[in-house]
């Protein structure tokens, strides 16, 4: 099979993950754009909204299409690294010790609520999400292939929680903010989510399996070879700079913050079906992957602005390819 | 000043009544002006006119006060009458740059009630300040009442008829951009609000600097008790006049003057016994305080009893010979600190000028920073032939170059020709949308068959057909003819 039908293919499966999303979650379609695009660029996601937004769903919905293991890990300030990724135990019997292997090694960790554990449980995080590997006493594990970390938290409720390090935050590709539906998605979410159902069950009754594990990878894979010309390239650190020298912006995006980009920008395209990036591919997925990568300024987050705002004004002011 | 504020609650409708009588007509004329001069949202320069008079209503306060505090009042028309009739003083004093003076209400006796010639009036002030008064915290504390008054009072009033107005309002705006349409109804109300909270505040600020100054005088020149000798006088006059009718009945009406009323005619005193009493009680050394002041000279060289040391002799040789090199190289010194100052300040204004979020400028989800043809990049550096310049870059194999001009020409067209506007940041996509908002159907086509051939070749790096190329300059020059958008064209630059 060629390059061109290989990139169809990952293109249809892409999309029929789209689809099937819409089966289940009402509205909220730049939401699961976003995941999905970090799905296809193998990134991790940071999913930010106020609770009731569908952000577990969205998670429950990507493992349950692509037939992939999935775990969910709620957060609270007791959890330790061990319980995050696994331990050693003394066997009596076999007088040895044996590697329990903790929740992490699964497809799609959902790691509800990130915020309300510790740094020292945030950063068991670490190695995983960047190296796709964990250690557990000195002996190190690879995790099974996709692996995609998808963490949660509410913007509100400060109290009890520990704001991510930078050095955490920078390991997710996106970072996506869940805003309310409209009024005509929550009367559809309404009728559809209490028809024949009990209680507050996740109904995905409506979900059908569409891919496979493997389907995944090659989503993944087909999109890391897509092309990208020196003048998008380019573009892409011309914007990643212009955060580190803008005034408003306390702490700029790092090198990842490129390399998140071209990515993510590469997903999106392979999304909307075009075998290259173009700058409107950067451009539109620009927001999502330097949101959380950038600190303002003390004074415009008193006045209320927000990194959106910052970026979107940057964005317009960095020259776009020409020649 | 605690006796100044009990003297302003004494008197205080009446001192209300006197400022409001100038305050509020020239607020009305300041009003009339600027709805006359159709500055409906411009409140500012009204309230600042309106502000900058203040000395002229404080003044029918101090007159009528002069006369209340010795018991003689006069009535408020009186009182805005001799106001009146010191305009013009109080113009040359209090209405140019001395109207930024804290010392205003502790002054304000000095110009208009002793009136005093101008380097004797200096004088006067000088040495009623020349100990701490206190004056500046009377003003301070004057100032912030008012103010603090207003703005509480204008808040609780939108608080309690239009809360929902209190959660609409940006602050930072409101109090940086005070002038527009969007805030001129508060400007309105806080106007207003000034002028009374001006009149119940003004009578304790000018009273109590007032009294300042009546203190200060008895402590300079014993004024209480010369007051009260000046109190003497009146009855000593009464008891005069009594005594003469007395002494005159007697004289036509008795024989003779009976030694007990002899006694009591030589005891009335006579004016001048009065008067030299008044002068030799003054003369005392209880009255008047003298203060001798040390100033410290150099010793003349004609000193006979100072005798110069030799080695202070070369001192002073050396210094006066010195004095004019020191001179000029503190001047260099001083201008080499300018420059330096200059250019830190040069510097300094160029790392704010880098790239900057300005937080006025700033729109949510909205961006206006937008640029026309002439300005913008995108548009830079192109031919005035766009077709001919792109079929030379083909006829070269520069295929993406010629391309590249064919599409930033399409852009430069559509914005003379409708006057488009769009940011420095736009892509492909963002072009497309702005050119089809505005651009006929021809010219929306022929742009968009240009873009997805642009793009191919240049994100795509897939090789166009020269035919394809060459069929879409073509395709170009029908729809852009050049006669719409060559106006411009020279102002953007003539190279490729």
């Amino acid at each position: 099979m060629n390059d061109s039908a290989q990139f169809l293919i990952a293109h249809e499966n892409l999309n029929k993950l789209r689809n099937n999303f819409s089966n289940v979650v009402i509205g909220q379609q730049a939401t699961i754009d976003e995941l999905l695009i970090s799905v296809a660029a193998g990134g991790h996601v940071l999913i930010e909204g106020v609770p009731g937004l569908a952000k577990t769903l969205l998670a429950r919905c990507l493992a349950y299409s692509a037939q992939a293991d999935d775990v969910r890990i709620q957060f609270t300030p007791d959890l330790m690294p061990s319980d995050i990724i696994g331990h050693a135990m003394f066997e009596s019997e076999s007088q040895s010790f044996t590697v329990r292997e903790g929740p992490v090694f699964a497809n799609v960790v959902v790691a509800d609520e990130i915020n309300r554990a510790p740094a020292k449980t945030q950063s068991a995080l670490l190695e995983a999400m960047q190296e796709q590997q964990v250690t557990i006493e000195g002996e190190t594990r690879a995790l099974p292939q996709p692996f995609i970390v998808i963490a949660t938290q509410n913007p509100i409720e400060q109290e009890g929680t520990y704001p991510l390090p930078q050095a955490q935050l920078d390991r997710f590709l996106c970072k996506v903010l869940i805003d309310y539906p409209s009024a005509d998605e929550e009367l559809k979410m309404l009728q559809q989510v209490t028809h024949e159902s009990i209680a507050n069950q996740l109904d995905l009754s409506h979900l059908q399996p569409v891919l496979n594990v493997n389907d995944l990878v090659h989503i993944q894979q087909t999109a890391s070879f897509i092309s990208v010309d020196a003048a998008v390239q380019k573009y892409i650190v011309s914007i990643v700079t212009a955060t580190r020298s803008w005034n408003g912006i306390d702490m700029g995006a790092g090198p990842r913050g490129s390399i998140a980009l071209l990515r993510a920008a590469r997903a999106h395209a392979l999304l909307h079906g075009n075998e290259f990036v173009t700058p409107d591919d950067v451009k539109i997925i620009a927001t999502a992957v330097l949101r959380h990568r950038i600190q303002l300024t003390p004074d415009l987050e008193i006045e209320g602005y927000s990194p959106d705002d910052v970026i979107a004004n940057l964005l317009s002011t960095v020259d776009a390819p020409r020649t | 000043m605690d006796a100044g504020f009990t003297l302003a609650r004494a008197h205080y409708v009446k001192l209300v009544l006197l400022w409001l009588g100038f305050a509020a007509p020239v607020f009305a004329f300041c009003l009339f002006i600027q709805l006359w001069m159709g500055w409906s949202s411009v409140w500012s320069v009204m309230f600042f006119v309106w502000w900058w008079f203040k000395p002229l209503y404080e003044l029918p306060q101090v007159m009528y006060l002069s006369k209340a505090l010795f018991s003689e009042p006069v009535s408020l028309r009186a009182a805005w009458k001799m106001a009146l009739s010191q305009f013009w003083l109080l113009f040359k004093t209090y209405l140019t740059l001395a109207r930024l003076s804290t010392a205003r209400s502790l002054t304000y006796s000095v110009v208009f009630l002793e009136r005093l010639p101008r380097k004797q009036r200096a004088q006067r002030i000088q040495t009623l300040t020349m100990v701490p008064t206190r004056h500046y915290l009377l003003m301070m504390v004057c100032f912030h009442i008012e103010y603090i008054l207003t703005y509480a009072i204008g808040v609780a009033l939108v608080a309690i008829f239009a809360a929902n107005m209190i959660d609409a309002i940006d602050w930072l705006e409101f109090f940086l951009e005070p002038d527009g349409e969007k805030y001129a109804a508060w400007f309105a109300t806080l106007s207003v609000l000034a002028l009374l909270v001006g009149g119940l505040v003004a009578p304790f600020y000018v009273t109590g600097g007032f009294l300042v100054y009546i203190n200060r005088r008895m402590h300079l020149e014993a004024w209480d008790i010369e007051h009260r000798f000046r109190n003497i006088t009146p009855r000593t006059k009464l008891t005069q006049t009594l005594a003469l009718i007395l002494v005159s009945t007697l004289l036509f009406s008795a024989p003779e003057t009976s030694y007990a009323q002899e006694q009591r005619s030589q005891s009335i005193a006579s004016m001048q016994e009065v008067t030299d009493a008044l002068s030799d009680i003054l003369a005392h050394e209880d009255f008047g305080t003298t203060k001798t002041r040390k100033i410290p000279t150099f010793n003349r060289d004609d000193d006979d009893e100072y005798e110069e040391s030799q080695f202070l002799k070369d001192m002073r040789e050396w210094l006066s010979d010195a004095t004019g090199p020191m001179a000029k190289f503190i001047k260099l010194l001083l201008w080499v600190i300018a420059v330096l100052f200059f250019l830190l300040l040069l510097h300094t204004i160029r790392r704010f000028r880098r790239p900057t979020l300005s937080t006025r400028t700033l729109t949510r989800g909205n961006n206006k920073d937008e640029a026309g043809a002439i300005s913008h990049p995108l548009t830079q550096n192109l031919p005035d032939d766009i077709a001919g310049g792109a079929m030379q870059l083909l006829k070269k194999g520069d295929r993406r170059q010629a391309l590249s001009v064919l599409f930033r020409g399409a852009l430069r067209a559509v914005m003379n020709e409708y006057d488009m506007k769009i940011n420095k940041g736009a892509t492909e996509s963002d072009c497309k949308v702005r050119v089809a908002e505005v651009a006929s159907e021809q010219q929306v086509q022929t742009f968009y068959r240009l873009l997805g051939v642009w793009q191919q070749e240049a994100y795509a790096n897939q090789p166009q057909q020269e035919q394809t190329i060459a069929s879409l300059i073509q395709e170009w020059t029908q729809a852009f003819p050049a006669k719409k958008h060559s106006a411009n064209a020279a102002s953007t630059g003539d190279r490729v």
